[in-house]
């Protein structure tokens, strides 16, 4: 799990840090107060590719030709991006779990414009100590494109730390096909809770299944006597499932989500809220942004005593670069929404 | 985008203070004039104002927010804790300016008069024990007021409190009640016995509280504002807003309301 993050000259941040942060952790903040940065970094830092993880960052922000260079703080004018991650992870020394802690550095080293191309180390330092580290060369062309020429090995064990994913709101071309989290989900045993989650929304739908179709893999919502390509249902359902799936397709993991809520109606968004307290009791990290008061009162609203405890949110803003937040657990956001009635956003 | 901030117990306590930083300047930003529709209040930080809270605007434009607790002034130490704890995080991260400028604590002491033994209330050193936790290289003005986060933000604490011995017509719990009976019975001195002689002769009625007291006055003498704009017409009752100034005075609470308006 990943519990703090720094970060120094990163995309509209130039330094700041989140620590102590929870299974599940909620981030807040007006618009422009660094919540996207912080999932970027998240991303990046936390991906065990971080060449694909850099150029996913980069093409996931559309509108600017060549987005590389607005990694860094200011385009890059100013030195070099860092993130310096901390994760908590246990492993077995015979029959007991051992806690253990890893800091990763990553540091993006700047590049000229075009032809884009960033190096990034990782270092793993504990205890000061430098272990390991290795270079990734990402080379970017017009229209953000990306390719990894030779990308690094990550220094920590698959089984420590899986690695973070990131997932938006919207339907984004860098999203893994909806048939192959189907079929991580269903090697997991957990294709049926995906399926329960939807059915919050499509009570007649029977089954989520794969179809083919001229030889493509197609996941389909099947209704007994007649079946719907996800990818052709609305935006809100397309949401809630590719969520209920992603979450169930990893174990361990770190699943960063960009405004979840967006596009759903408020039972769908109970669904989404179901599936994320489910996902965090086994273990996966949920780290997500969101605007919505609504999307917090249904999370304070299913979650149990437990829940909470697992809960932190975190109130964002910058101050001139500078990351500035203020953490509250669990229940002292219940206390203030529900007791105070406090306006979180 | 910073504020200050007042956490009162209930809605009275709200309607109170509402007629009272009206009546220092204030401007009430959730009844601006002009504007039949739904109003819609924003703070600094261009989120709305909701759940019960009222917002003011102060002479010197500040924004000042009224937040009632529920009626419980453990509600009141707890939201207390909650904002000065963000604060601190704040400062801590040197944020360039405080997002909290003043916080105000408002809590009825229930204290009894002639039973002095009885309660203490929330005190001043609890609140102090309270800003030590957060800072412990908080300060005090001379006025008793805690400054905190190097001086950034003011924490003050109003108990609502009318000197005096039992009179008829006045509870003799410290609370937002006796407070205003008090008042009230300075003002039109002929009104306290009237309502201590109607809560006297009620048939099977139990020992008169601070509510009874201060509804027999609205009932008698204020009825068309109801129960609310009761403690907030006072304040456009020149005789007992006079009387009301008098002992906010005492208590050391006119200090605070004022430094709130400015």
């Amino acid at each position: 799990m990943i519990s703090s993050i720094e970060i120094t000259r990163f995309r509209g941040i130039r330094e700041g840090k989140l620590e102590d942060l929870a299974p599940l952790t909620v981030l807040v903040g007006r618009n422009g107060c660094g919540k996207t940065s912080v999932l970027d970094a998240l991303l990046v830092a936390g991906s065990r590719n971080p060449g694909e993880a850099i150029g996913q960052t980069v093409a996931r922000h559309p509108g600017v030709e060549f987005g590389a260079p607005w990694l860094f703080w200011r385009r890059g004018y100013s030195g070099p991006a860092e993130v310096a991650m901390k994760t908590n992870y246990g492993t077995f020394v015979g029959d007991e779990i051992e806690q253990y802690e890893r800091t990763t550095k990553l540091r993006l080293l700047e590049a000229p414009d075009e032809e884009c191309r960033i190096e990034a180390k990782l270092l793993d330092n504990s205890d000061s100590k430098t272990l390991g580290g290795a270079a990734v060369d990402v080379a970017f062309s017009r229209g953000n494109k990306f390719s990894v020429a030779a990308e690094a090995p990550c220094l920590i064990p698959p089984e420590q730390f899986p690695g973070a994913r990131l997932m938006e709101g919207r339907r984004s071309s860098l999203d893994t096909p909806l048939h192959e989290l189907l079929s991580r989900a269903r090697m997991h045993g957990l294709l049926r809770e995906a399926l329960h989650i939807t059915q919050g929304v499509l009570p007649d739908a029977k089954e989520l299944a794969i179809d083919v179709e001229n030889g493509l893999p197609l996941v389909v919502l099947d209704y007994g006597d007649h079946a719907v390509p996800v990818a052709l249902c609305g935006d809100g359902v397309y949401s809630l499932v590719s969520l209920s799936l992603e979450l169930a397709a990893h174990e361990k993991t770190t699943v960063l989500f960009e405004e979840p809520e967006v596009h759903q109606h408020p039972g769908a968004m109970r669904q989404t809220v179901r599936a994320i307290l489910a996902a965090v009791r086994r273990d996966i990290q949920v780290v997500l942004t969101t605007h919505s008061l609504e999307l917090i009162d249904v999370l304070l609203a299913e979650s149990s005593d437990e829940d909470l405890e697992r809960l932190a949110l975190y109130r964002m803003e910058l101050d001139d670069g500078r990351l500035i937040s203020a953490r509250m657990t669990g229940p002292e956001v219940a206390f203030s929404r529900f007791e105070i009635e406090n306006d979180l956003r | 985008m910073s504020e200050s901030v007042v956490l009162c117990e209930g809605f009275h306590d709200r309607a109170f203070w509402a007629g009272w930083l009206e009546h220092l300047g204030c401007t009430n930003l959730g009844q601006a004039s002009g504007n039949t529709g739904r109003i819609v209040v924003t703070d600094p930080s261009g989120n709305r104002v909701t759940g019960g809270q009222f917002a003011f605007r102060s002479a010197s434009d500040k924004f000042v927010r009224l937040v009632p607790c529920r009626g419980d002034a453990r509600r009141v130490r707890r939201k207390a804790r909650l904002r000065l704890d963000e604060e601190r995080q704040r400062f801590q991260q040197e944020a360039s300016t405080p997002r909290l400028t003043r916080l105000v604590l408002n809590v009825d002491t229930d204290v009894d008069v002639v039973d002095t033994s009885a309660k203490t209330g929330f005190r001043l050193q609890d609140l102090g024990s309270l800003v030590d936790e957060l800072d412990p290289s908080a300060t005090n003005n001379e006025q008793g007021d805690f400054l905190l986060f190097d001086r950034r933000t003011t924490v003050s604490l109003v108990r609502w409190e009318a000197a005096g011995d039992a009179t008829d017509g006045v509870p003799s719990q410290q609370t937002l009640e006796r407070l205003v009976c008090s008042a009230l019975m300075a003002a039109y001195s002929d009104r306290g016995p009237a309502v201590q002689q109607w809560l006297d002769g009620r048939p099977a009625g139990s020992a008169p509280g601070p509510k009874e007291f201060a509804w027999s006055y609205m009932a008698g003498w204020y009825a068309k504002f109801g129960c609310e704009g009761f403690y907030k017409e006072l304040w456009r009752d020149d005789p007992v807003a006079e009387h009301l100034k008098v002992r906010l005075k005492e208590s050391g609470a006119w200090r605070v309301a004022e430094a709130l308006a400015e």
